[in-house]
């Protein structure tokens, strides 16, 4: 869905209006790195790119094996366990303890937005479905522990994810059949089940119109040869993707009422510098009220 | 031994569409075929019009002349089957109703990925079928299903948990102290609650092992067996390219080849005016809108099969199989069979069959 390319482009856009930003990545750290001319990101913070106004825009991988480890030195961990093998240890209680993994990794970002690490932490989640794990987990260990460190972290979780001043979900999908129906499951779960706030759903790769598209199809000469034919099933092509997607975006309007930002599709694509501004040009343009009629931004160059 | 064709990539490139339709063409070149998927979202169910198609394979009924079966997975059904497979009386209950373990069959990664490949082999020995096709687990990374039988031995077979709890020699006996050290320290962050769990769950699992070793020897034979062949699948765009690629070379660097790259949804390409004829009277006789329609459909179809050129360059040249994107998302069982023979057309031939038909007589 290109989530990780619509996290990088919020946080350029966020940096360039003068925020200090950090992107959190928690899976493959080597895309985004490559995209800023810097190699993969480690676990401590690196810095991507320095914006006029004092934008800044940072970026690491956490890891949940390095987020454990840290949170078991933090109480006392390394002093107690001697010469026994850490990393054994480490993974023992991380595999064994199902969601804790994930608890910790929340912890950990919860930590950075508690020091004021930076303006705004942008999160590349897991996929959708193991977004939905990776966010419910603090409930699950809410329920399985009565009290406790556990229960303590858990609770200091849920306490962030559910405040809306703290903490926003953003749904990317695209405008097509089956991430539609997804993304609809995916958000009732999190409203319900995780009880987040949802920011605005971003709409990712969406076909701009050409405008007197279907007006030069229509004088086109019935029975063109060559490129000229080419050129009228390109329009056709295009005609019938617009026309899918305004259903798409209609019925996701729809189901899931929530504001729509519109990203262009690019037609040449690629997560590089020049495709992360023309995104992050698009998203501060704002969302649009998901009832107004279906309008794409054209893509805007530079 | 049976036929496998196993289906890789990341999420929402169409894997679990194009392992069904590689299933549809194998069942109309004659053969009796299984396709087993693990989509939560149950879409294979939806394209084959198989709502609520249980644990069990099902017959699916369409025109062709061999057999086409789905089955869909149920991670904890798989799980409660190994387990009494493996385990004493009594054992696999208690362990079942470890809460930490219920926990565990939902969360762990490589528990769900070893169900996947623990169903794939007992189909693939099934005397029922001649090929089986497996749309592989989505997980965070599509590979992790080759390594999930090491992984789960290792989880039934913790050596931490023994050297704490299970010291079965002088040697361990001396760590274990600070093992139980150790153990409390966890405790205290973790909360006594869990590690009681885990503690337990350990406990349940002993004996386990070796069952588990052979099983996963076993399996990992299958799965670096010739007879398992790999394909990806994947869509145009620089992510998921770049995700086939790792996982393409992964299976290299297992000693395993692609067989095969699908390029799923990828853009079409129209025919364009004569590159010399830029500029001149090719150009002119084209009004704008088509024109400009056009050149940006030209330059995504190129970037792509830039994209998708690169990606058999980096697999050591499989085939490739372009899927064209359909304007529409296409459905329902013509679909399948429309996109099965684009596949069919494409894709390296199977084997001959294990019994061969007659010879036409006259």
């Amino acid at each position: 869905m290109g989530k990780t390319t619509v996290g990088a482009s919020v946080g350029v856009a966020a940096a360039r209006s003068g925020l200090d930003v950090l992107l959190v990545e928690l899976e493959g750290a080597s895309r985004l790195g490559r995209a800023f001319g810097a190699g993969p990101l480690g676990y401590a913070d690196s810095e991507l790119e320095r914006f006029h106004g004092g934008g800044r825009l940072r970026a690491r991988h956490l890891t949940a094996r390095e987020a454990m480890r840290e949170y078991l030195d933090a109480g006392g961990m390394n002093r107690i366990t001697g010469r026994l093998p850490r990393t054994g240890l480490v993974d023992l209680v991380t595999s064994a303890a199902p969601g804790l993994a994930d608890l910790v990794l929340l912890g950990k970002i919860r930590q950075l937005e508690q020091k004021g690490e930076a303006d705004l932490i942008v999160v590349d989640a897991p996929a959708s479905g193991h977004a939905v794990g990776f966010l419910m987990a603090p409930r699950g260990l809410a329920r399985t522990a009565a009290s406790g460190p556990v229960r303590h972290q858990a609770d200091l979780a849920l306490e962030l994810l559910a405040d809306e001043a703290r903490c926003r979900v953003a749904l990317v999908t695209l405008p097509e059949e089956g991430p539609v129906s997804e993304v609809i499951e995916t958000g009732f779960t999190l409203e319900d089940e995780v009880g987040v706030r949802l920011g605005p759903l971003v709409l990712n790769g969406c076909w701009a119109p050409i405008d007197g598209l279907s007006d030069a199809v229509e004088q086109a000469p019935a029975r063109g040869r060559g490129a000229a034919a080419g050129a009228v099933a390109a329009a056709r092509f295009r005609l019938e993707r617009l026309e899918a997607q305004t259903e798409q975006i209609a019925r996701l309007a729809r189901e899931l009422p929530l504001p729509q930002v519109r990203l262009p599709f690019l037609f040449t694509p690629g997560v590089d510098r020049p495709g992360l501004d023309r995104l992050a040009t698009a998203l501060a343009a704002g969302p649009v009220v998901a009832s107004a009629p279906v309008s794409v931004p054209a893509p805007t160059v530079g | 031994m049976h036929e496998a064709l196993l289906y890789l990539g990341s999420g929402g490139v169409g894997k679990t569409t194009v392992a069904a339709a590689s299933a549809v063409a194998a069942a109309q070149e004659g053969a009796r075929v299984v396709v087993l998927t693990i989509d939560p979202a149950r879409r294979l169910a939806e394209t084959l019009d198989l709502d609520g198609a249980g644990d069990e394979a099902r017959l699916v009924a369409g025109p062709w002349p061999g057999e086409l079966w789905a089955a869909q997975r149920q991670p904890s059904a798989t799980l409660a089957e190994v387990l009494h497979r493996h385990g004493r009386p009594g054992q696999a209950d208690r362990i079942l109703s470890n809460p930490t373990f219920q926990a565990v069959t939902h969360a762990t990664p490589g528990i769900s990925e070893y169900m996947a490949v623990e169903r794939f082999h007992q189909l693939h020995t099934d005397a029922r079928f001649d090929v089986v096709v497996l749309d592989t687990p989505p997980s965070r990374h599509a590979i992790e299903f080759l390594d999930s039988p090491q992984r789960l031995c290792r989880f039934v077979d913790n050596r931490l948990y023994r050297t704490v709890l299970a010291p079965r020699s002088g040697v361990l006996r001396s760590a274990s102290s600070a093992g139980r050290l150790a153990l409390r320290a966890v405790a205290r962050l973790v909360g006594m609650e869990l590690v009681d769990n885990v503690m337990r769950l350990f406990a349940d699992l002993d004996g386990l092992d070796q069952g588990f070793r052979d099983r996963a020897a076993e399996i990992g034979e299958l799965l670096t067996s010739p007879r398992c062949r790999y394909r990806l699948v994947t869509t145009a765009r620089p992510e998921t390219v770049a995700e086939a690629t790792w996982i393409g070379r992964s299976l290299i660097d297992r000693g395993l080849t692609v067989d095969a790259v699908v390029a799923n949804r990828v853009a079409p390409s129209f025919a364009r005016p004569e590159r010399a004829g830029r500029g001149g009277g090719t150009r002119s006789r084209v009004p704008t809108p088509l024109a400009a329609n056009l050149a940006e459909l030209s330059a995504l179809a190129e970037r792509e099969a830039e994209l998708v050129g690169g990606l058999a360059d980096a697999l050591g040249r499989p085939p490739v199989v372009r899927v064209q994107e359909r304007a529409r998302m296409a459905r329902g069982r013509d679909a399948l069979v429309g996109l099965a023979a684009e596949l069919a057309a494409a894709t390296p031939p199977r084997p001959p069959a294990r019994t061969p038909l007659p010879p036409p007589t006259r």
